[in-house]
């Protein structure tokens, strides 16, 4: 299995060789990021306009926004109680529990108020929030959410699926368990199984298989660079390659965990294509895997093509969020069925 | 109470006979005893036992027992356990029995010896772990604080210090999410 692995990336090892042009330099040094990072934005964006402008929106703060817990709470009676308050709530309208706050009092902090205790919102990327709806899993489905901590995604399912069915909760470090099972609490999902372990474990469940898989794989974190400047020169190539190796193996898992018929919900908050469509094309090529298309989000489409690289077709059904042209996080998803 | 590494832990379901006796200790200390046969129906309960013991709740109703019992079971053979299940209600060793946060939204709706506070700033206070003081008269030693909206704010200790006032000291409230739940 690992050989697999092994063999696509060394296939695909251009990917993870690049030669930074001087244009690619000379913004790098503008922007402060590491110039291999500029060199593979030219292969993304269409234009050297549109790179500037994604330059430019990362040095811009990314609007605050929370996610109403209808497990715990009316969505009106939130916005109304948090008007009482000072906050401004304004909803998305791609998104059922979405709301982007548009005024902030300077006492609470979001993260302090009563209604956050008592477990009325979560604070919440907008991108992030869009994986759980996607998965739209049913009351009756045994979900898995394979990296799971702190939890937004997890009690999100939970959310959706009303508290019924059953949402089993990975988490491999003793430190972030905690702050899940805290949220996992405090947001009132009912229906969530916490295993402290690391997620290859659960392939020696004799046959246990689950209806739908949230895989938000642990990643560089390239699309949170408003939230996390470091994140302009923290990553290598060599450590993006690293990531890619981790995000291949779980996607493997996460395959072998799920049933026939059965769906993967693929993201991460990296913009790297390298994260991203080079993961979805292993799951098409390598494990035969079906990409589903998915309406009603103001997202842009996965890359078919990047850096000298043909991936499958099909990778167009992933979703891509962009902080200058969504205004949220940079984050990446795709919907894959196991046929 | 935090579990300590290096501590062998079990896990198991348990039976309606061992968890009576434990809620009862609970239930009777904020004033809900009668509602106990009705609060265990259709409930499954799991047990993690450790330096000190867990009790995780289920609704019956919401997951297909069979299919999670194959889960459990599987995990289990292979000799891993749950971190918690459902809703952890109780922790406890041999000396005390103390509910939990995610207990206190369950307990708020059932029990008595509850006191209502309406000022959030008072309410505020509670969740920075400070007493406050009323002049009500209050005949329980433990209560639940609960919001005019009626939701869980905390446990905590009422403690008649002059004549007609009476300190009530939060022992765990939900302010813990944000100073410990990370």
């Amino acid at each position: 299995m690992e050989n697999r692995i092994a063999r696509y990336l060394s296939e695909n090892a251009n990917l993870f060789h690049i030669s930074p042009s001087y244009k690619a330099k000379r913004l790098a040094s503008k922007y402060g990021f590491l110039d291999y990072m500029i060199e593979r934005y030219l292969n993304m964006f269409s234009s050297k306009e549109e790179l500037e402008e994604y330059l430019n929106s990362c040095s811009f703060p990314l609007k605050k926004s929370i996610r109403c817990n209808t497990l715990r709470t009316d969505c009106k009676k939130l916005e109304e109680m948090m008007s009482e308050k000072g906050f401004i709530l304004e909803k998305v309208k791609w998104l059922q529990h979405g709301y982007i706050i548009k005024r902030t009092p300077p006492m609470p902090s979001l993260g302090s108020t009563l209604e956050y205790l008592m477990g009325y919102y979560h604070i919440q990327g907008l991108a992030s929030m869009v994986p759980a709806y996607v998965l739209n899993p049913s009351q009756d489905d045994f979900v898995l959410d394979m990296a799971a901590a702190p939890g937004g995604k997890t009690t999100q399912v939970s959310q959706i699926m009303q508290n019924k069915g059953l949402v089993v909760a990975v988490e491999k470090k003793r430190s972030r368990i905690r702050a899940l099972l805290s949220n996992v609490n405090r947001l009132g999902a009912e229906n969530v199984v916490l295993v402290k372990t690391d997620v290859l474990n659960l392939r020696r469940i004799n046959k246990f298989q689950f209806d739908r898989i949230l895989l938000d794989a642990p990643c560089s974190g390239e699309g949170l660079i408003q939230k996390d400047p470091t994140r302009r020169y923290k990553t290598t190539i060599d450590d993006l390659r690293d990531f890619a190796y981790s995000q291949l193996s779980l996607i493997e898992i996460a395959y072998e965990l799920l049933k026939e018929g059965g769906y993967i919900v693929y993201s991460t908050c990296s913009v790297a294509p390298e994260e991203n469509e080079l993961i979805v094309n292993f799951a098409i090529e390598e494990l035969g895997m079906k990409t589903m298309s998915v309406e009603g989000y103001p997202a842009s489409n996965g890359y078919v093509e990047y850096y000298n690289t043909k991936f499958n077709i099909d990778v167009k059904n992933c979703l891509r969020f962009f902080p200058h042209t969504q205004g949220t996080e940079g984050f990446f998803l795709c919907l894959l069925k196991k046929e | 109470m935090p579990f300590k590494e290096g501590i062998k832990m079990s896990f198991s379901k348990v039976g309606i006979d061992e968890v009576k006796p434990k809620l009862e200790v609970i239930f009777s200390r904020y004033g809900c005893v009668n509602k106990l046969s009705t609060f265990i129906t259709n409930k499954s309960f799991y047990e993690l036992k450790g330096k000190y013991n867990q009790l995780f709740m289920l609704a019956n109703n919401s997951v297909n027992n069979d299919r999670l019992l194959e889960f459990l079971s599987g995990l289990l053979s292979k000799g891993f356990h749950p971190y918690s299940v459902g809703t952890p209600i109780i922790i406890y060793d041999r000396s005390e029995i103390l509910p939990t946060l995610a207990f206190g939204r369950y307990l708020a709706e059932m029990c008595e010896n509850k006191l209502v506070i309406s000022d959030y700033n008072l309410i505020y206070k509670i969740i920075y772990k400070k007493p406050i003081y009323i002049s009500s008269a209050y005949n329980y030693n433990d209560v639940i604080i609960v919001d005019k909206m009626n939701n869980f704010i905390a446990y905590a200790k009422v403690e008649n210090r002059k004549r007609g006032v009476y300190e009530v000291i939060p022992v765990k409230d939900i302010g813990w999410y944000l100073r410990r739940g990370g």
